[in-house]
C-alpha cells in the first residue's frame, strides 16, 4: 500500500515537471532529429495526413501533387489535429512540416503527444520570428491552422518584425484573411463562398486586382478607403486580400484595427 | 711570334668573338622565349596589313581590297597591330588584340617593342596550335591582321585540324575568309559539305560564304540553301543569302518561298528574311504569296514583316486582313497584333477598328494590342472601354490592362470606379 503511494507521488511529480517545461523548452529537450505535436485545429479545417490541407476556399498542397488528384484527394479529405514536424540539428529547428491528421512514427521521431494550441501557437510564432522563411512560412501557417485562439496580435508583430522578409509577407497575408472573414462575418476556414456575382460586381472586382498591380502609393490609400468603407462586403474582401499581398505598413496597420474590433 | 703575341691574340680573338656571339644570341631570342621570360603583362606589335586599322583601343575595322569607300566617323590608324600578353609562370593567359596607337601609359605594362610580321605570325600560329581555348581562339586574330604574311592556307589549315577546339577552329574559319587574300570559296565550301565535321564549323562555313567579298561565296551558299538533304543548314545559309545585297540571291530567297520542294523550315527562313526588307518588291511579293503559303507559322512571319517593314502600303493590307472575316480568326488576330506592334497603325486607327469589330475574340485581341502601346492615347481608350464597354467581360479584360500600366491617371480612374 506504501509502495502505491509512493508510485503515485511520483508519477505526480513527473507529470507537474512535464506541465511546468515549456513548449520550446520539451522540443529542445527532444535533442537532435524529428520531434512530432499535435493540437487542435479550426473548425472547417482538413486533411489527408500528409500534404494536403484544405479549409474553406483555401487549399495547401505540399509535395508532389497534381489536378488529376483533386477527386480523390477531396474524398480523403478529414477534419484532425494540427500534426507539426520539426526536424531540428545543433538544438535548432532547420525544417517544419504541417499536416491535418495522419502520424510519423519513424523510429527517429520524438512524440511529444498532444499539446495545447495556445502554448503551440505561442512557440510557433516566436519560432517563425527568428527564422528562415522555409521555417517562419510553415511557422505561421501551423499558428493559424490552430484552434480555439487568436494569434493575431502576435502575428501582427511577427508582419513588422520577423528577420524574414517571406515570414513577414506571410504573417501580413494571414491578417489580411482574417480581417477579410472579420469584416464578412465569416470565419477563416469554415465557410465555402460560391457567391453568384454580378457582372457589374464583377467588373468592380476587376477593378480591384487592377489598383493593386498600381504602385504602393497609388493603390493602398484606395484599397483600403475601399476596404473600409465600401457598401460592398465580397469587394470590402477583395481589398483586404490584395492588402494582405501588398505588405505595406499601412495595411497591417488596418488589419490590427479590424482585428482588434476597432473596426468592423 | 712571342708568348706575349700569341695570348694578346687569343684574347683579342675572344673578344672579338664575344662581341659577334652577344648581338648574335639577343637577336636569335624568339618571341616564345622573350614572353615567357616576362611576368605580367606584356605588349609587343607588328605591322598591320593593308586595309586594317582601329584606334587604339578595342574598335578594329578589316577593309577589302576591293573596298574604297571610307568611314570618316571615327580615326581609324592603319597600324601597328598591338597584342598584350598577360603571362604567369611563363605561360600566356590571355591575349587581347589593338590596331592603332597606345594613348596612354598603362601602369604594370612591360612594352617588349617591334616585332617582324612573320615571327609574330610563326609565335601566334603556334600558340593557336597548342594553348588553351581562351588563348589559342584569341590568338588567331594578330595571324590574321600581320602584313606582308599569307597567312589564308595556315588559317584553313587550323580550321580542318579536328583536334583542335571548336572554338578556335571557327576563329580560324571567320579569319580565312577575312584576310581577302586569295579566293577561299571553295575549301570553305567543302567544309559547308561535310556531313562528317562538326555542325557548330559547318554552320560557320555558311556565315563565311556569305562574308566573302564581291559575292564569291553567294553561288555556293545558294547551293546549300537548295539543298534537300540537310534543312537545318539549308535554313542557315538561307538565313545569310537574306543579309548578302546580291539581286541572285534575292530571286533564290524568293524561288525558296515558291517552291514545293523546300522544306517548311527552309521557307520560313526565306519568308522572315524577305520580310525584313524594306525593298518594295520584296514586301510586294510576300504580300502576294500570303494565301498560298497554307501555314501558320509562315503567314505569321508575312505579318510580322509587313508591319514592320511595309512601307505605306502595309496599313491598308494589314487591315483588310483584320477585318476580312472570312479568314481564320487565328491570321485575323496575328495580323492585328502584328500591326499593333508596328508604326504601320496609330492609335487612332486601332480604337476606330475596335469600334468596328463585331466578335469577342477580336475586340480582346484589340484591348491586349491597345495594352501594349505605351502612348496616353492608348490608355485613354482602355479606359474609355473599361467604363461603358457594353459587354462586362470586356470591360474587365481593360481593367485588368489598365492596372498593368503606369499612368497615374489609372489610379484615379479606377478609384472612382471603385468608389462611385
Amino acid at each position: 500500500m506504501r509502495y502505491g503511494i509512493l508510485m503515485t507521488a511520483a508519477l505526480a511529480l513527473g507529470a507537474g515537471r512535464a506541465a511546468g517545461q515549456s513548449l520550446a523548452q520539451r522540443v529542445r529537450s527532444a535533442g537532435d532529429g524529428r520531434v512530432q505535436l499535435r493540437f487542435a485545429s479550426r473548425p472547417g479545417v482538413c486533411g489527408d495526413g500528409r500534404s494536403t490541407i484544405s479549409g474553406g476556399d483555401r487549399n495547401f498542397m505540399r509535395g508532389n501533387w497534381s489536378a488529376d488528384d483533386a477527386g480523390e484527394w477531396r474524398r480523403r479529405c478529414e477534419p484532425g489535429p494540427v500534426r507539426v514536424v520539426l526536424r531540428t540539428a545543433n538544438a535548432s529547428v532547420e525544417r517544419l512540416s504541417v499536416n491535418i491528421g495522419g502520424s510519423d512514427s519513424g523510429s527517429d521521431v520524438h512524440d511529444l503527444g498532444t499539446v495545447s494550441a495556445h502554448d503551440a501557437v505561442e512557440y510557433l510564432l516566436d519560432l517563425a520570428g527568428g527564422s528562415s522563411h522555409r521555417v517562419g512560412d510553415d511557422a505561421v501557417l501551423a499558428a493559424v491552422l490552430a484552434d480555439s485562439t487568436t494569434p493575431w496580435p502576435s502575428l501582427i508583430t511577427l508582419a513588422r518584425t520577423a528577420q524574414s522578409h517571406d515570414t513577414r509577407e506571410s504573417a501580413t497575408f494571414w491578417l489580411g484573411q482574417a480581417a477579410a472573414a472579420r469584416v464578412t462575418g465569416t470565419t477563416l476556414f469554415g465557410d465555402h463562398h460560391d457567391t453568384d456575382e454580378s457582372d457589374d460586381e464583377a467588373v468592380r472586382g476587376e477593378a480591384i486586382f487592377a489598383i493593386s498591380q498600381q504602385p504602393h502609393d497609388e493603390s493602398v490609400p484606395v484599397l483600403i478607403r475601399v476596404a473600409r468603407t465600401n457598401k460592398d462586403p465580397e469587394l470590402r474582401k477583395k481589398a483586404l486580400f490584395w492588402l494582405g499581398q501588398s505588405g505595406d505598413p499601412r495595411a497591417i496597420d488596418l488589419f490590427s484595427q479590424i482585428l482588434n474590433g476597432a473596426e468592423r | 711570334m712571342t708568348r706575349f703575341d700569341r695570348a694578346t691574340r687569343a684574347a683579342c680573338a675572344a673578344v672579338a668573338m664575344l662581341a659577334t656571339v652577344v648581338p648574335l644570341t639577343a637577336r636569335a631570342q624568339t618571341i616564345a622565349d622573350r614572353v615567357h621570360g616576362a611576368s605580367g603583362d606584356v605588349e609587343i606589335r607588328f605591322a598591320a596589313r593593308p586595309g586594317v586599322c582601329g584606334d587604339g583601343e578595342g574598335s578594329v575595322n578589316v577593309r577589302s581590297r576591293h573596298d574604297t569607300g571610307t568611314d570618316e566617323s571615327w580615326h581609324c590608324e592603319p597600324g601597328p597591330v598591338r597584342v598584350r600578353l598577360t603571362v604567369h609562370n611563363g605561360t600566356v593567359r590571355a591575349i587581347h588584340t589593338l590596331v592603332g596607337s597606345r594613348h596612354r601609359e598603362i601602369a604594370g605594362l612591360t612594352d617588349l617593342g617591334a616585332v617582324g610580321d612573320r615571327d609574330a605570325v610563326q609565335y601566334f600560329l603556334s600558340l593557336a596550335r597548342s594553348a588553351d581555348v581562351p588563348v589559342a581562339r584569341e590568338a588567331v586574330t594578330p595571324v590574321a591582321l600581320a602584313d606582308s604574311v599569307t597567312v589564308a592556307p595556315d588559317l584553313l589549315s587550323l580550321a580542318n585540324e579536328r583536334s583542335r577546339p571548336i572554338e578556335v577552329r571557327k576563329n580560324a574559319l571567320f579569319w580565312a575568309g577575312q584576310v581577302d587574300e586569295s579566293d577561299v570559296t571553295a575549301p570553305v565550301q567543302r567544309i559547308a559539305d561535310d556531313t562528317t565535321e562538326d555542325r557548330r564549323l559547318r554552320e560557320q562555313a555558311v556565315f563565311v560564304l556569305s562574308q566573302l567579298p564581291d559575292g564569291a561565296g553567294v553561288p555556293a551558299l545558294t547551293r546549300v540553301a537548295r539543298s534537300n538533304a540537310e534543312p537545318w543548314l539549308a535554313a542557315k545559309a538561307t538565313f545569310w543569302l537574306g543579309q548578302v545585297d546580291d539581286p541572285g540571291a534575292r530571286q533564290t530567297l524568293r524561288q525558296l518561298v515558291t517552291d514545293r520542294g523546300v522544306s517548311e523550315e527552309v521557307k520560313a527562313q526565306a519568308v522572315f528574311v524577305l520580310g525584313q526588307h524594306d525593298s518594295p518588291d520584296d514586301q510586294a511579293f510576300l504580300r502576294r504569296q500570303f494565301d498560298a503559303l497554307g501555314t501558320k507559322k509562315l503567314q505569321d512571319r508575312v505579318l510580322m514583316g509587313v508591319a514592320q517593314h511595309g512601307g505605306p502600303g502595309a496599313k491598308a493590307w494589314l487591315l483588310g486582313i483584320v477585318t476580312d472575316s472570312a479568314r481564320p480568326i487565328e491570321v485575323r488576330k496575328q495580323a492585328l497584333f502584328w500591326a499593333g506592334q508596328s508604326e504601320a497603325l496609330e492609335t487612332s486607327d486601332l480604337t476606330a477598328l475596335y469600334g468596328r469589330l463585331h466578335d469577342d475574340a477580336m475586340q480582346r485581341q484589340a484591348i491586349f494590342v491597345l495594352s501594349q502601346r505605351d502612348d496616353s492615347a492608348a490608355t485613354d481608350a482602355l479606359m474609355r472601354i473599361a467604363r461603358s464597354d457594353p459587354e462586362h467581360d470586356l470591360r474587365k479584360q481593360a481593367m485588368f490592362w489598365l492596372g498593368q500600366k503606369n499612368d497615374p491617371r489609372v489610379a484615379k480612374f479606377l478609384a472612382d470606379i471603385l468608389e462611385h
